[in-house]
């Protein structure tokens, strides 16, 4: 930790001496090239549907109008906003509670179970199988279950994710073995030492568990739309589908309602991002 | 021993919560895929035990083989950009001449946090054949507007660009993670040696880095592979097939068409291959690999 | 001691997880009980987000309003529905009313027939059977909400720029005047399409209607495939000449883009535009920079062509509130809802009799031309539908048209891997 000051102070230091203008401005290019398709979306969002098609285009809407929003909101997205929430900080609270157990145990115990690789490498098909090719058979399992039409029908399947497992293992593997042991000398329980020592220790991989989970669970679609069938408990991601209609898109307010969708994860991140110093993944025993 | 037995409880306990989730909603899942791709479900009443006919079938399938294909270039093609320019944007955003980093990397996280449905509204928005902004600068800069939506090697490079925007951040951050994790003492050693800034990153940094890369190049890997659900969003898979991988294969065969036992045959072999094309990328990197 | 204190913090943590999930179940049913006291609930299942103007979706609401009852809607895009519908029967989730294209086709055996629950002698007897009836058993599952027809839209001020004039019922064009007029209209600059049509096989086949083809023909007991038939790959050769040459907009038809002509159109910048007449009120609405019509259409080899469709409202047999839908229904057809549903829909009547009157002389004159489209409903197009050949196959048809505009297949090529496909689906025999 005091390694990691000394270099960021050292860098803040180099920083005032000299900062170079041509790298500055590259890199100020790339990042509004990447984020530019949203501000489009975003300045489209806000032009009349006159506007919308008409050439020659202008980044800023002539007429600015909010029409499109209000449109949006008065359909009832609010309730779709709340429920893709609740959907989200709820999964994300089990994924970080089941996926740091899962990982530090597969690291912290790869000394005395032997087969941590073979349990590590079944929770790897995960991220190698395309999830939308299984959708009908975990349907079936849901509904087998009883969880359909249900909310956690939709936060159950989705909640074991190897990237969170992935992560934390990555983490735990860096903790020296000798740490667990001097903690297990002084006479500490297992579960206290993963809950009171280990688990903050990885806070910034819990962190950045958290904003991933709430993004996946945020963005869901296909597997709400197959269980939930009740309006009341639609997600935004279905909403904006919705506004595809058979005879062409409502681009008026699949745009607005695009939008609305970006704000809330992207007020998330700025909060995390902080934190969210980079995950070391692949770096042997550093400390 | 005693103490052996105490550590894989308490090594079943942590895993379990996990444990059972995956079995039930991942692997049971999966069991039944396998069992349904010997038979001739269609998702609905039928369903009689075909034995290996879906198999035989796939082998012989030449439209599978050319989606396949196309995936696999897809992903060739792909790679490096999926690779390379995260690696470098995360160059930048640690060196210490650089200022506004923490805006920059902001931007460049956005697309990150889209989902692929409202990623591909976004990108069909701006590369419209008709009313497009892209065309609509090309004709300001008075070329003739291109045709994104008909021609293959533009609407793929149309899927590449949203396929890229979409997870360069997430790798941004990855590198920058691991840069930030070098030890500076490797730099002022080669600051002392009098290197400059590309002979710093193309002897030092890149080096070192190479864990990371492996990672990112397998995970960009099996993202390429399965790519689906922005391809629906973007394209549907035209012009004509132009697009449509192996994934969109799978889905517009098996499940549009109610072939659900033929559908999963194929998700069967695919996810065979992939798991191969995986474990040979595994393999060959070993060497640098500690676990 | 540490064994069993983890071995308690693991089921107190599942059994945390199992609280949770009965806690909110216990909530929804609830909920629902709740609500079921106050009155019967019609459950709904529409395709798109109705909106404020929405014609049928105001009458559900005044029916609720007339008679206590509520109305619960769920919204499902169309292809969405094909998926989700039978998860929905698995799951004994089933809702009260369908309003759907295709569902009462595709799971005939899953819907009442509603032959006796309102007097079917009211309907449009090619309404009534386009839209529900069922040719296997001769029961009407769905009764029409909606009845359309394929149309040719024209930019008014385009051809008066270019000096065309509009064709007339009693003197419409052939197909070829109606290409050489959509060249001159792109040769002029006004326009950037002469043609435009729909990215649907609905408005696509009206070529090979009219020009003597067909998807199938009926034989004495069964069908046979005659979709790669000579004019057919005549046609469809024509077609994709039309959109190598940009008379029409090559993009609409290669897919590979959301782009829709509708927008081209009311942009201005389509010439001749082949849709449908649901889409004459938008039109309406939304466009005010130029004068435009409705034209007949026109004949080709054989003669003129037009596709009747539309939707649906079918109740399933597994339905908790049946009793309900059918209320429903009676309701919505008695004259003055209907008649006050139809003002507001403006759209093609599918009731004997009543018809909508609108103000505007030039809309006048514009459905005299929609209405008169009726009569150009091939018998080789009820045909096909009586087939129902796309039981079988659905969207691969337009798929081959697709690979056929974008290069990759020859038009003979693609109508043959097309007719293969369905007469080994289907078992019919490829006609010679």
């Amino acid at each position: 930790m005091g390694n990691k000051n000394r270099f960021s102070n050292h860098n803040r230091r180099k920083q005032k001496k000299d900062t170079n203008i041509v790298l500055t401005s590259i890199n100020l290019t790339c990042a509004f090239l990447i984020v530019f398709p949203i501000i489009w979306l975003l300045s489209s969002s806000f032009k009349p549907s006159s506007e919308l098609f008409a050439y020659p285009l202008s980044l800023f809407p002539e007429e600015f109008t909010i029409d499109h929003y209000i449109k949006v909101i008065e359909n009832g997205f609010f309730r779709y906003i709340y429920n893709s929430f609740f959907l989200a900080v709820v999964g994300t609270l089990i994924t970080v509670a089941i996926s740091s157990m899962c990982g530090y145990a597969l690291a912290i115990y790869r000394h005395n179970v032997k087969y941590t690789n073979i349990i590590f490498g079944v929770f790897l098909l995960g991220t190698l199988i395309p999830g939308e090719t299984l959708t009908i058979s975990q349907f079936t399992v849901i509904s087998e279950l009883g969880l359909y039409n249900n909310i956690w029908g939709v936060i159950f399947p989705v909640v074991t994710t190897t990237t969170g497992i992935f992560l934390y293992r990555q983490f735990y593997l860096t903790v020296p073995t000798s740490f667990v042991e001097a903690a297990r000398i002084d006479g500490a329980g297992e579960f206290y030492i993963f809950s009171k020592i280990m688990l903050p220790l990885s806070k910034s991989v819990t962190i950045t568990l958290c904003l991933f989970s709430f993004m996946w669970r945020w963005n869901d679609y296909i597997l709400p739309l197959l269980v939930l069938s009740d309006q009341k408990n639609y997600t935004i991601q279905i909403a904006i589908k919705n506004f595809i209609g058979a005879n062409g898109v409502d681009w008026n307010s699949i745009l607005a309602g695009s939008v609305i969708s970006i704000i809330p994860i992207t007020i998330l991140f700025l909060i995390l991002q902080k934190y969210i110093t980079g995950i070391n993944i692949s770096s042997g025993d550093k400390g | 021993m005693s103490k052996n037995s105490r550590n894989h409880r308490v090594f079943w306990l942590f895993i379990a919560p996990s444990g059972v989730l995956f079995t039930i909603f991942f692997l049971i899942p999966l069991f039944l895929n396998l069992i349904l791709s010997f038979t001739n479900y269609d998702g609905w009443k039928q369903m009689d035990f075909i034995g290996i006919e879906n198999y035989v079938r796939v082998l012989q399938d030449k439209e599978f083989y050319s989606a396949f294909f196309r995936s696999i270039i897809y992903t060739i093609v792909n790679l490096p950009f999926k690779v390379a320019i995260p690696l470098l944007l995360a160059v930048l955003l640690t060196s210490p001449k650089v200022r506004f980093k923490t805006l920059a990397r902001t931007l460049i996280y956005i697309p990150v946090l889209l989902s692929a449905l409202v990623m591909g509204i976004t990108i069909n928005w701006m590369f419209s054949q008709e009313y497009g902004l892209v065309n609509f600068i090309i004709q300001q800069l008075g070329g003739s507007p291109l045709e994104w939506g008909s021609n293959v090697v533009l609407a793929t490079i149309v899927i590449s660009v949203a396929s890229t925007l979409m997870t360069t951040g997430f790798f941004m951050i990855i590198y920058i993670g691991s840069i930030n994790n070098l030890s500076s003492d490797i730099y002022e050693a080669a600051e002392i040696d009098g290197a400059n800034s590309v002979q710093k990153f193309i002897s030092v940094t890149f080096p070192l880095l190479a864990p990371t890369t492996f990672l990112v190049t397998l995970l960009s890997t099996i993202d390429l592979l399965k790519e689906y659900a922005l391809v629906q969003g973007v394209t549907q898979g035209g012009p004509g097939t132009g697009t449509t991988y192996t994934i969109q294969y799978i889905f517009d065969k098996g499940f549009n068409q109610g072939e659900y036992g033929y559908a999963t045959a194929i998700s069967a072999i695919v996810m065979i291959v992939f798991a191969i094309i995986a474990y040979v990328q595994f393999k060959t990197n070993q060497g640098g690999e500690k676990y | 001691m540490r064994g069993f204190l983890l071995t308690l913090c693991s089921v107190l943590f599942l059994s945390f997880i199992t609280a949770c999930s009965s806690e909110t179940s216990v909530e929804t049913n609830g909920a629902n009980n709740s609500e079921e006291a106050d009155g019967g609930i019609l459950k709904i299942l529409l395709s798109e987000e109705p909106s404020s103007e929405d014609a049928l979706n105001n009458s559900f609401k005044k029916w609720a309003e007339e008679t206590g009852n509520k109305v619960d809607t769920i919204v499902i895009p169309y292809d969405d529905q094909i998926t989700k519908f039978p998860l929905m029967l698995k799951n004994d989730d089933v809702p009260d009313l369908v309003s759907t294209t295709r569902l009462t086709r595709l799971y005939p055996e899953e819907f009442l027939d509603l032959t006796d629950v309102v007097d079917i002698g009211i309907f449009d007897q090619a309404a009534l059977e386009i839209i529900g009836q069922d040719y296997d058993s001769d029961s009407n599952l769905a009764l029409p909400n909606q009845y359309t027809i394929t149309s040719y839209f024209y930019n008014a001020d385009a051809f008066e720029e270019v000096g065309i004039e509009v064709p007339t019922i009693d003197d419409p064009w052939t197909m070829d005047e109606l290409i050489s007029n959509a060249q001159k209209l792109k040769d002029s600059g006004d326009v950037n399409y002469g043609l435009a049509v729909d990215f649907s096989r609905g408005r696509y086949d009206n070529l090979m209607y009219s020009n003597g083809g067909s998807i199938t023909q009926e034989t004495e007991d069964s069908f046979v495939v005659s979709i790669n038939s000579e004019e057919n790959v005549q046609t469809l050769e024509n077609f994709v000449e039309w959109n190598e040459t940009d008379l029409m907009p090559k993009v609409i038809w290669t897919g590979g883009s959301t782009d829709n002509p509708a927008d081209y159109f009311k942009n201005g910048d389509v010439g001749i535009y082949l849709s449908g007449s649901w889409e004459y009120s938008p039109m309406y609405e939304e466009i005010t920079a130029f004068d435009w019509g409705v034209m007949p259409s026109p004949i080709g080899s054989l003669q003129q062509s037009a596709i009747a469709g539309g939707g649906g409202l079918g109740i399933p047999s597994s339905a908790e509130n049946p009793e309900l839908a059918k209320e429903f229904l009676e309701w919505f057809y008695k004259e003055d809802n209907y008649v006050e549903f139809l003002a507001q829909d403006k759209g093609i009547s599918f009731i004997n009799g009543v018809t909508y009157e609108p103000e505007d002389e030039k809309v006048i004159a514009d459905y005299e031309i929609l209405q008169a489209e009726m009569k150009n409903v091939t018998d080789r197009f009820l045909v096909d539908e009586k087939s129902a050949w796309r039981n079988y196959l659905d969207s691969e048809y337009r798929d081959v048209i697709k690979r056929a505009v974008s290069g990759e297949l020859t038009a003979k090529e693609a109508l043959d891997v097309f007719a293969n496909d369905l007469s080994e689906k289907s078992d019919w025999e490829i006609a010679n």
